[in-house]
């Protein structure tokens, strides 16, 4: 084959000049755009027959959402990655995408350098951390443990450090700078808060099993 | 109290109207059935009446006005308004001339009147149109006409002026709970079709208008000087109008309290980021309105002294009965003393609107900064 050997990428926006302009960026960049989608319907079809890389997924698209269609694929190609993308954030379908396995977020008004390195660090496996999703996380990680001391039990917990991290992070702070504060490097700083993604998704997983676990007890008893 | 009837003050309310249309049908279907028992009653008493032809004119006045009646409310406004008077005239008329015509010493055998029940329709139409008190006042005068007539402490007398005057209240009462329950239906139908619409325009614009002003602000730096300032033009309407679409002030169960996440929305531009949770906190109105006062001083202060090139975080956490908000800028920073300083020597904005705001709330401020690293606030504050 003379193709180029970039990581193969898929867009999927439900706006024909967006997926122009962000194919034209990407491609310059050296990636390869294998398939295009402005629904929800399209891009589970070509995301299935294409198996890209990377999903630059549109959250507000026509039936089904970007969250569900993140949620439905990331359980059929575990190793696909998802870079979520929105324009206006509506937190609760990020988080849904998120905890289905996307790899991170980014507003729709971020430069086009920003959705390159993004995608870059999708393809890599790395999570992309905005300030506004570090706040999302740490608000859901808070949410955990105050649900899991009203059934008595341990929920998944940060370790005080990732808070530290992830506050850091939602208030704007490079990596680099909060490794500065932190007399830690930057490698680091990345593993907490590749960590903090990781555990969320993990229980995310431990929940629906569970989910399913009660609901077929459910279905035997009747 | 209703000041006008219904059919008046509300005349463009189609609850009213819907209300009442079937209200006055079953009420003509009542003047017919209590017409047909005071002719049976009379008919029953006709050999011992005093004057048996004006009774028989009485009666055929009687059956003539329960025709006209049923005829005049299903009319308009202003006939039903005029024909309501005159159905009063006529009730207290056939009332006061029970004893005449029955002859006093018939009358006094039972003390059923000439119209019998037939006469507390009017006051009835009164207590629908006019709600509690009138519809009472209507059927005690209906009913006390008798008393007026015949002094007496009967108590089968006196206490047609309390039935009717009880009756009367009674109906009123519950064409007034009826309507105050139909307009709390209507408001709520109003407020989810407002909100649909809403959500129709969000999709609209967001959909068209959104999507090409970050498509703008995306691709102008790449045009030179121009297109650099049309990109930020861009961004700048494009943060505007995406405040305008998360403005959730109509979803909030009650007014009183707040989602303080929805508040701190607003805030956001293209210099300012809000960080928040996916849930909202909801907060008392006042505490809402305070904690907004504070951000907008503490933002106001980052684009006043933080430099042009300044950016500025917001991070909102909810961590058990408190809340933290972070405000953190990339700007020029100072000395976290001379910003507590400036609070001390009487820098208004510091003092009152942000350090003297938190402590009415029983929080805490600290600030933190550093030369050219910026300035660091947060904010604590305890909720329920």
């Amino acid at each position: 084959m003379t193709e180029p050997d970039g990581p193969r990428v898929m867009l999927v926006d439900d706006h024909p000049v967006w997926i122009e302009a962000m194919a034209g960026d990407l491609e310059a960049a050296g990636f390869r755009i294998v398939a295009t989608a402005s629904t929800g319907d399209e891009a589970l079809r070509r995301a299935r027959a294409t198996r890209p890389d990377v999903m630059v997924m549109d959250l507000q698209i026509p039936d089904p959402d970007g969250a569900t269609c993140t949620e439905i694929l990331l359980h059929e190609f575990p190793d696909m990655h998802v870079l979520v993308i929105s324009a206006s954030g509506e937190r609760d379908d990020v988080l849904r995408a998120i905890k289905a396995g996307a790899k991170g977020y980014l507003v729709k008004s971020a430069t086009p350098e920003e959705l390159l390195e993004g995608v870059r660090r999708t393809a890599d496996g790395d999570a992309v951390f905005t300030p506004g999703l570090a706040g999302l996380v740490l608000g859901e990680f808070r949410r955990m443990v105050t649900d899991a001391a009203k059934h008595n039990d341990s929920g998944p917990i940060l370790t005080t450090r990732e808070t530290e991290v992830l506050r850091r992070v939602a208030k704007g702070m490079a990596y680099r700078e909060i490794a500065d504060e932190l007399f830690v490097s930057h490698r680091t700083v990345q593993n907490h808060v590749q960590n903090v993604l990781r555990k969320l998704q993990l229980h995310n997983r431990v929940e629906l099993t569970l989910y399913a676990i009660e609901q077929g007890y459910k279905d035997e008893a009747h | 109290m209703r000041m006008q009837p219904v059919w008046i003050s509300r005349r463009d309310s189609t609850a009213s109207q819907v209300l009442l249309r079937p209200l006055l049908r079953v009420l003509n279907w009542l003047r017919i059935a209590l017409c047909v028992h005071a002719l049976v009653v009379n008919a029953l008493r006709w050999h011992e009446a005093a004057h048996r032809g004006l009774l028989v004119a009485a009666l055929v006045w009687m059956v003539t006005w329960t025709a006209l009646a049923a005829l005049a409310y299903s009319r308009s406004a202003t006939r039903r308004q005029a024909f309501l008077v005159a159905d009063l005239v006529v009730a207290v008329a056939l009332m006061a001339l029970s004893a005449p015509i029955l002859g006093t010493s018939v009358f006094a055998s039972d003390y059923l009147a000439l119209p019998a029940y037939w006469s507390i329709c009017a006051p009835l139409v009164v207590a629908m149109a006019y709600g509690v008190v009138p519809g009472a006042i209507a059927g005690a005068v209906v009913g006390g006409i008798l008393v007026v007539v015949t002094p007496s402490f009967e108590p089968a007398l006196w206490s047609w002026v309390v039935v009717f005057a009880l009756l009367g209240a009674g109906i009123g009462v519950l064409v007034d709970l009826l309507l105050a329950s139909m307009g709390e239906r209507d408001r709520a139908f109003a407020e989810t079709a407002s909100l649909a619409e809403r959500e129709r325009l969000n999709r609209i614009v967001h959909d068209g208008v959104l999507q090409v002003l970050a498509l703008v602000e995306r691709e102008g730096p790449g045009m030179g000087p121009r297109g650099v300032r049309l990109a930020s033009l861009a961004r700048e309407q494009e943060s505007r109008l995406r405040v305008l679409l998360l403005d959730r002030s109509l979803d909030q169960p009650a007014a009183d309290q707040v989602d303080i996440t929805a508040v701190l929305d607003r805030h956001e531009s293209s210099t300012v980021t809000i960080s928040a949770m996916a849930e909202r906190v909801m907060v008392s109105s006042r505490e809402a309105l305070e904690i907004d006062a504070v951000v907008t001083e503490i933002l106001a202060n980052v684009a006043k002294h933080a430099g042009p090139a300044a950016r500025a975080w917001v991070l909102l956490e909810h961590e058990g009965r408190e809340l933290i908000i972070s405000l953190r800028d990339n700007g020029i920073g100072g000395k976290a003393e001379d910003i507590t300083k400036a609070g001390e020597r009487g820098h208004i904005g510091v003092r009152d609107s942000v350090l003297g705001r938190i402590r009415d709330l029983g929080g805490q401020a600290v600030v933190r900064a550093a030369p050219g690293r910026g300035v660091d606030w947060e904010l604590r504050i305890p909720v329920q």
